[in-house]
């Protein structure tokens, strides 16, 4: 109960007026990267801009809906046949999704409703005079259509007042660098995870108060992969609460809890208020620093304890510490990062069995080439860690070339499970890359060099897991409007020795792309992997794929695209989070539009 | 075969789709309240009287960081003539400490402000499309949409900001 009449608290104080005279930000501190409000000089024209207007009120203007939309219409080709009819493709199908985000009202009150609705074409056939439906949509998800489900993802209105903000319905819950909780939206990996409950945050003076209550409310649909055997997600209640004091001298203090109490299973005749009247099953409390400007550098630590009350949890406690470090002498930013995790996986026991995390905190990791070997690392229960990086920026505008080299270390004692090893391992990871932007050109280059040494027992060298990688995306413009863009990606991992003792493998992605002015796009992939654990076949061989692709952005608010061929299944991960993503062979539509 | 609700599904979207148009009008921009890289608080209604470009990005998205230097100039061309670009990194907390240091390695001078619990991206931006540009009208209504970034897109972003420019407030 304390947590609804902290909720009531919170809302009079967020929704309450100010007197008119407010100093707004013209008041702030001078630093370029403030803004307009900071020192005129900075601005090379010497204007008017830089003169913040008094606030006047969150009134903006009058009402309007708005939204976007994106379709696709995807036909997959599936290898497998059915027995007896190997000429023919049966087990084809078509799979049609569409999602609609709608926001209206004005700028103090909006309403925003998320909607997705996905069927399937072609997915049965009669054999033997019986109607076989070859994958089931969904299973206990109450749809009146068999294959086809509709599906309101999310609902949120939001009343937004001079002190704060309130949402009622589903909203995302974050605190520090995420490590107590990370609700978030993650659609690069078909990730939206938010809170469906209430949410306010309070802004009193140099004061912010956060407070949220709900129930995790998991996407259902996903947009851009496969939906076969939806269900019904398992509904965890999580309370929070968090306190930011600003401006003590050049310091900030943050301190926040969450309770957890996690659904083994989904039942949607459960009364979630029933939630509140049981004991927690798990408990985080932290703590950040920060420090701007302190001996010429940027500080911020945070510190979590990790209580685990229920008897199903792994651990009955863990921790974990995170600090960083910024300058930035001349022409150079560097950012140092160290943490310390034990325990603080077991968070997410119940949540990654439906595809998402809890909590995830800064994995300092280049995750574009999480392996299948790394992802072991990331989700580590038990691992002492740090990166630093120093970018270089020369040049100036849109003329510049940004040298970088970034090193990784790690001890992770966690052993077996995904880790497939006996020993701990000392990890070291070495990237370096380039950004060069000359006009209408460009170049983003990394390469780096990955070493996760098993350390020896006394009686056995385990050896050591190597990645060698490099990606790069280079623009050129061609003539007129028209640009060619190449960005190839490869990587090459061996094993040491462990008790699976998997095979070495290469992967190669590429693309190609032919874009004239910005309306259209020719782009054409090409995938290679030899890894035995990537469980998708290539439609121009065995292990090689290719595809192509033509889009079309008639305005600048829709874009539409056509796209035929393979892509290979792999890891991809995002926002540390990690998904096994199925590979894809057959021809697919998509349109997304603003509106 | 029961096709359709599927028939219907499709028929309602690529309807919406067609309706779609370029040019938003009279769609009031949603207000929000974000901490800057100094952690000053900044509103998009502070800003009413100018027209803001609210840019999203993100430290790990290419494309946002090869477009960003382009904004940056013509924050630095038309500020004296009431524009203002708001960069929102969309990045999660847990790329937080990141966000500074990427910004000054780009040389941003425009306010760069942090989302990130999704609350603003969610209401402008559901799809998280990155980059992501909303052109608001000095009177606070969403006046255009620009979705991703090719090389020359940026005119276009231009022209539409100086076409705003030379309307009364």
């Amino acid at each position: 109960m304390s947590v609804l009449f902290l909720a009531i608290g919170l809302c009079r104080v967020a929704l309450a007026e100010d007197p008119p005279a407010d100093p707004g930000v013209g008041d702030s501190p001078v630093d370029p990267l403030a803004g307009p409000g900071g020192d005129p000089a900075e601005d090379p024209l010497g204007g008017s801009s830089p003169t913040v207007p008094q606030a006047e009120g969150p009134s903006l203007a009058g009402g309007g809906v708005s939204g976007t939309e994106d379709l696709r219409v995807r036909y997959y080709h599936v290898e497998d046949k059915l027995p007896g009819f190997e000429d023919r493709s049966i087990l084809d199908y078509v799979e049609a999704v569409d999602r609609l985000d709608i926001t209206g009202g004005n700028s103090r009150f909006t309403v925003s409703l998320s909607g997705d609705a996905v069927g399937l074409w072609g997915n049965r056939y009669i054999l033997d005079g019986e109607l076989v439906h070859e994958r089931a949509l969904y299973t206990d998800i109450g749809s009146p259509f068999d294959d086809a489900l509709f599906q309101l993802e999310k609902v949120s209105a939001v009343v937004r007042g001079k002190k704060g903000v309130l949402t009622f319905g589903d909203s995302y819950a974050s605190f520090g660098r995420g490590i107590a909780v990370n609700l978030n939206k993650n659609t690069d990996i078909d990730v939206d995870t938010s809170v469906r409950g209430v949410s306010g945050i309070a802004h009193l003076g140099n004061i912010d108060a956060t407070l949220f209550t709900g129930v995790t409310n998991p996407q259902q649909i996903a947009l851009e992969n496969p939906n076969v055997g939806l269900h019904i997600g398992r509904e965890h209640a999580v309370s929070g609460a968090r306190v930011d004091v600003y401006g003590l001298g050049p310091v900030n203090l943050g301190a926040h809890g969450v309770l957890y109490q996690f659904a083994r299973e989904a039942d949607p005749t459960q009364n979630v208020l029933l939630a509140y009247d049981k004991a927690p099953d798990a408990a985080v409390a932290g703590g950040t620093v920060e420090a701007l400007g302190v001996g010429g550098i940027d500080w911020f630590a945070e510190g979590d304890f990790f209580s685990y009350v229920a008897d199903d949890l792994a651990a009955k406690n863990g921790y974990e510490a995170y600090i960083s470090a910024s300058a930035y002498p001349g022409l150079a930013t560097i950012l140092i990062e160290g943490k310390r995790q034990e325990n603080t996986e077991v968070l997410n026991t119940f949540a990654s069995p439906d595809g998402y995390e809890i909590a995830a905190g800064p994995t300092l990791e280049y995750e574009r080439v999480i392996t299948e070997d790394s992802s072991a690392a990331v989700n580590s229960n038990d691992l002492t860690g740090g990166r630093a990086r120093v970018d270089l920026r020369l040049g100036k505008g849109t003329d510049t070339l940004t040298p970088y080299i970034s090193e990784a270390a790690f001890y992770d004692a966690e052993i077996g499970g995904l880790h497939f090893n006996a020993t701990p391992e000392a990890i070291t990871h070495t990237v370096a890359g380039v950004t060069w932007v000359h006009g209408e050109a460009h170049l983003l280059l990394n390469a780096g060099f990955r070493l996760d040494r098993r350390l020896p027992d006394g009686t056995t060298d385990y050896g050591a897991d190597r990645l060698e990688h490099i990606d790069a995306s280079l623009t050129i413009p061609i003539a007129g409007p028209v640009s060619i863009e190449v960005a190839p990606a490869a990587q090459a991992f061996h094993w040491g020795v462990n008790a699976q003792q998997q095979t070495d493998y290469v992967d190669f992605s590429g693309t190609l792309a032919v874009k004239i002015g910005a309306p259209w796009a020719i782009i054409l992939y090409n995938d290679y992997s030899s890894n035995p654990l990537v469980r998708s076949t290539g439609n121009l061989g065995e292990d090689l794929y290719g595809a192509a692709e033509l889009q079309w952005k008639p305005t600048s608010a829709v874009t539409l695209k056509a796209f035929y061929g393979a892509y290979r299944a792999g890891i991809r991960c995002a926002g540390g989070q990690c998904r096994s993503l199925p590979g894809f062979n057959g021809a697919r539509v998509s349109a997304s539009a603003s509106f | 075969m029961n096709t359709r609700p599927v028939v219907l599904l499709v028929a309602c979207a690529v309807g919406a789709l067609m309706l779609a148009p370029d040019a938003l009008a009279s769609k009031a921009a949603p207000d929000f309240s974000l901490r800057d890289l100094t952690n000053q608080t900044q509103t998009l209604s502070q800003y009413k009287g100018k027209v803001v470009l609210v840019n999203f990005w993100a430290t790990w998205c290419g494309p946002c960081k090869v477009e960003m230097p382009h904004l940056e100039a013509m924050y630095e061309e038309l500020g004296a003539k009431g524009f203002v670009v708001l960069g929102i990194s969309a990045d999660d907390a847990r790329s937080s400490s990141a966000v500074k240091p990427t910004a000054i390695s780009l040389g941003l001078k425009y306010p760069v402000l942090q989302d990130k619990d999704s609350a603003v991206v969610s209401q402008y931006n559901p799809s998280k499309t990155l980059p992501y540009n909303v052109v608001v009208d000095r009177a606070g209504n969403i006046a255009n949409v620009f979705s991703g970034y090719n090389p020359g897109d940026e005119v276009k972003v231009k022209d539409a900001v100086v076409a705003l420019l030379g309307q009364p407030g």
